[in-house]
């Protein structure tokens, strides 16, 4: 079988300050990626102008709004076996790529895989409040969309992200993901940087709080129904 | 029968009635929680703030039930979300009665008040994962967005 391609998606909207660490993580593999998507928001800083600087980059305007809608444009227009994604404020560690692909590669039953996270609080930085400070001390099992490589099979399976949810879409993504029983690894390794910086929000945060117990209850419903 | 007040174990536990049923969420313990019918009614109770009392008087008031199948149904409910960290006693006055569910019509479809525990996304929850809300990276839409 031959090794998968894949395409690397990463929804952006103003993120001049470290996209260009993003892609440059992306690189960092003997593995490249056929294509790095950056689908860009609407950017009115120099976002764009780096990221097209990068070898691989294709960037898309995004034609409509949110990130769901973000991610399920970038996913529609991935080329790969495999689509992963990265933040415009994270950083993959070097080999994502290449332990990722080549388990996926060695797994083809596994549709979704996940690694552990590192998070990393910004120079100077100080925690949003709510955040769980106890993150910062060591990695965790990584079930964001920053660690999430996916066959494009899971998104029919499962369905796009929903774009009702203004944030917690990969929370809801991942409840629906679970529910429908979606075969998902978790490698052992770090392979993400997450950094906490003054401008990301815990989803302790009370506006968060109500979209979560939104994608809870959604849950809650499809269990029920199951058991019916 | 217990007057100590009780009020959902806050920061750490967060709910909101949902059509009728509570969907409760400990950030703590990455559990999750549902009650529906009678159950997401004491909820609310304890949302304002509310005694065991205060949770039969109301049930009595609903339902055509005895005090003593009122007493069972709130001493089993409270004893289940006391056991999942979900409430703590407090001293504060009860919410006004303006602010207290609107006073209870009658009816006989009374049900044991339930909770529902829920554990499978549990390394979701606890993880805690952040979000940007500013300009740089992505915002929290306006209420238009969402």
């Amino acid at each position: 079988m031959p090794f998968p391609s894949v395409s690397v998606i990463l929804v952006v909207r103003n993120g001049e300050t470290y996209i260009a660490d993003a892609l440059r993580s992306i690189l960092e593999s003997s593995i490249k990626p056929m294509e790095i998507l950056v689908v860009d928001g609407g950017s009115t800083d120099g976002t764009t102008d780096i990221a097209a600087r990068f070898e691989l980059v294709r960037v898309i305007p995004q034609a409509g709004r949110g990130i769901a809608n973000a991610y399920n444009e970038g996913i529609a227009a991935a080329r790969g076996d495999l689509v992963a994604f990265i933040s415009h404020d994270d950083v993959w560690e070097p080999g994502k790529l290449d332990r990722q692909v080549t388990y996926m590669h060695e797994h083809p039953d596994v549709v979704i895989s996940f690694t552990h996270v590192q998070h990393v609080l910004d120079a100077g930085a100080t925690p949003p409040q709510g955040f769980r400070r106890e993150l910062l001390d060591a990695p965790v099992p990584g079930y964001i969309m920053e660690t999430l490589m996916a066959r494009p099979e899971a998104f029919a399976i499962v369905g796009p992200f929903d774009p009702s949810f203004a944030v917690a879409e990969d929370t809801d993504w991942f409840a629906r993901a679970r529910d429908k029983g979606i075969s998902s690894a978790l490698l052992p390794e770090t392979l993400t940087v997450k950094r906490v910086h003054g401008t990301n929000a815990s989803l302790n945060a009370p506006q968060i709080n109500g979209l979560l117990l939104k994608a809870l209850r959604r849950s809650i419903e499809r269990k029920r129904a199951g058991e019916a | 029968m217990s007057d100590q007040l009780l009020r959902p174990n806050s920061p750490s536990v967060v709910s909101e009635i949902i059509d009728g049923e509570a969907v409760i969420m400990n950030l703590a313990t990455g559990h999750y929680f549902s009650a529906q019918g009678t159950g997401g009614e004491l909820w609310a109770l304890i949302e304002n703030g509310a005694s065991e009392r205060r949770m039969v008087e109301y049930l009595l008031l609903r339902y055509r039930i005895d005090e003593i199948e009122a007493r069972t149904g709130v001493a089993a409910f409270v004893s289940k979300v006391r056991e999942h960290d979900l409430v703590v006693a407090t001293q504060a006055e009860p919410a006004p009665v303006d602010e207290q569910p609107a006073t209870p019509t009658l009816t006989e479809s009374y049900a044991i008040p339930q909770l529902n525990a829920y554990s499978d996304m549990e390394d979701l929850l606890l993880l805690d994962p952040i979000h940007d809300v500013s300009e740089a990276g992505w915002p929290m839409p306006k209420p238009a967005d969402s």
